[in-house]
């Protein structure tokens, strides 16, 4: 699914943000990224989900080379990802339901074919009652889960989420470490970037410990 | 874009009010022709008249001669020579003559037979008029026609800026999209129904201050006294007016504004998400 190999990255003659980053994920494995402020987790995860190209080294995502992928066939991988972002990016002219739903559209889906799976997600992550609410309206956790709704909504073959829980009380982390459990269960990789040692001391998943750009595998 | 749909609204209804009034003079001209008889001192003038209408009469194509009295010809030249001492002066008398336009005379034989059986005649079958007027009014079509291409390009590269314009203040949307999956032409469609939105209502908008203008000015006409000037003009737009032709016609122009507005908004669109 992801093989990283002596991946490097850096901006200009600036330092390295990452060093000979290699790893290697399987279909339905699911992780944790840890380490701490500024390791270099965030730049990871835009290379992974190919919004920056790496300075050296080679990466192969669904088994596609990233080097020789034609600029037309990167909206179609990124079709099978769910990216929840630090930042939330949810559109500001959109409700609830339409950013949670973007996803369907851009895949040409109908709103009959998907309307009850956003409304059941909603309802998962506590948001039914803020369906028709705009983001400018929803506390920093609310964002938080509206964004993970939307990752997740396509079931995505891969989900790829920066500190996915940083925004919520300890309850909501727990219920939505279990929605990514759940997904895990059903095929999906996850890949969960965060620096809450609690939560990554709730399971007892593989941790990737990236410490300034040098990335080790601890089981 | 109100104002280039405005300016669009004006060029199309002169193109129109132009040909429709070449179109009218053309037939006017072409239903009648005239024959002229200089006032010679050997012959007697209303003589001529009459063999003049009795030829005129016995040739095919010919539906009515009219001999017009001395002084409808004194009225046609009062306008350069004024009103007093017309009457001393040789006059020529005119002859109008109506002609079946499905099935014209042939000029040429009815000049010979004129010239052959009446003193000082001459035919006029308006050709040279015709011809002038035909050229006058396809400078003018083209002019207009020029004018409608100049709008709709400059609307189109207006179109462009914008559609620029609006890429660059929703980047954070377009990046949003893109990472989840949107391909280029999904997101030109995006932006894109803002700038057909706004194409057609500005079209519109343009429109309704066009036809407030034309009825203004058909108003004007309709109050001109005989003046020359105002004389012209009704002459220009009296036979057009603002009918339901005009209007249907103008009713293409916010729907052709919308579709150049949103293809310029579009073609800009994909060559600058293409290259980002």
């Amino acid at each position: 699914m992801i093989e990283l190999e002596s991946v490097k990255l850096f901006y200009g003659d600036g330092p390295e943000i990452l060093k000979d980053v290699t790893f290697r994920m399987k279909a339905g494995e699911m992780r944790f990224l840890t380490g701490p402020s500024g390791a270099g987790k965030s730049s990871l995860l835009r290379i992974l989900f190919l919004a920056l190209q790496p300075s050296a080294g080679h990466f192969r995502l669904f088994g596609s080379d990233i080097e020789r992928l034609s600029p037309r066939s990167v909206p179609l991988l990124r079709r099978k990802m769910g990216v929840v972002f630090q930042d939330f990016r949810l559109l500001p002219h959109l409700s609830v339901f339409e950013n949670v739903a973007l996803p369907m559209r851009v895949m040409g889906r109908s709103e009959a074919n998907y309307r009850l799976d956003v409304e059941e997600l909603l309802d998962w992550v506590g948001l039914k009652p803020k369906t028709r609410d705009y983001p400018e309206t929803l506390s920093g956790g609310e964002k938080q889960r509206v964004a993970i709704a939307r990752a997740v909504v396509a079931k995505p073959q891969l989900l790829l989420a920066d500190e996915p829980t940083g925004s919520v009380d300890a309850v909501m982390a727990k219920r939505l470490l279990r929605l990514f459990e759940e997904l895990n269960k059903l095929g999906t990789t996850v890949l969960l970037a965060t620096h809450d040692e609690k939560l990554i001391g709730r399971t007892s998943l593989p941790v990737f410990r990236l410490e300034s750009g040098t990335l080790r595998v601890i089981h | 874009m109100t104002v280039m749909c405005y300016l669009a609204c004006l060029a199309l209804a002169g193109l129109i009010v132009i040909n429709r009034a070449v179109d009218n003079w053309d037939k006017g001209l072409s239903r009648e022709i005239t024959v002229q008889i200089q006032q010679l001192s050997e012959a007697d003038i209303e003589a001529e008249l009459a063999k003049a209408k009795n030829i005129l009469e016995s040739t095919r194509g010919v539906l009515k001669v009219d001999i017009l009295n001395r002084a409808v010809g004194m009225k046609l030249l009062e306008p350069w020579l004024g009103k007093s001492g017309l009457e001393d002066l040789p006059i020529p008398r005119l002859i109008r003559v109506t002609i079946d336009e499905g099935a014209p005379p042939d000029y040429k034989a009815l000049q010979a037979n004129l010239e052959a059986g009446v003193k000082g005649v001459a035919l006029d079958t308006h050709g040279r008029w015709r011809d002038e007027l035909s050229s006058a009014g396809a400078k003018m079509s083209l002019l207009a026609v020029a004018i409608l291409v100049l709008i709709a390009l400059a609307s189109m590269t207006l179109s462009a800026f914008g559609a620029r314009a609006a890429l660059d203040s929703n980047r954070e949307t377009v990046d949003v999209l893109r990472l989840v999956g949107a391909e280029n032409h999904f997101i030109a469609n995006q932006i894109n129904r803002r700038f057909l939105r706004l194409g057609f209502a500005s079209g519109a908008l343009g429109l309704v201050i066009a036809i407030v203008s034309l009825l203004a000015v058909g108003w004007s006409v309709g109050v001109a006294t005989g003046s020359v000037p105002n004389g012209s003009m009704s002459l220009l737009f009296a036979p057009a007016g603002l009918g339901w032709r005009i209007l249907s016609w103008l009713l293409l122009v916010p729907i052709l504004s919308a579709i150049f507005v949103a293809v310029a908004a579009r073609l800009t669109l994909m060559r600058l998400l293409e290259n980002t």
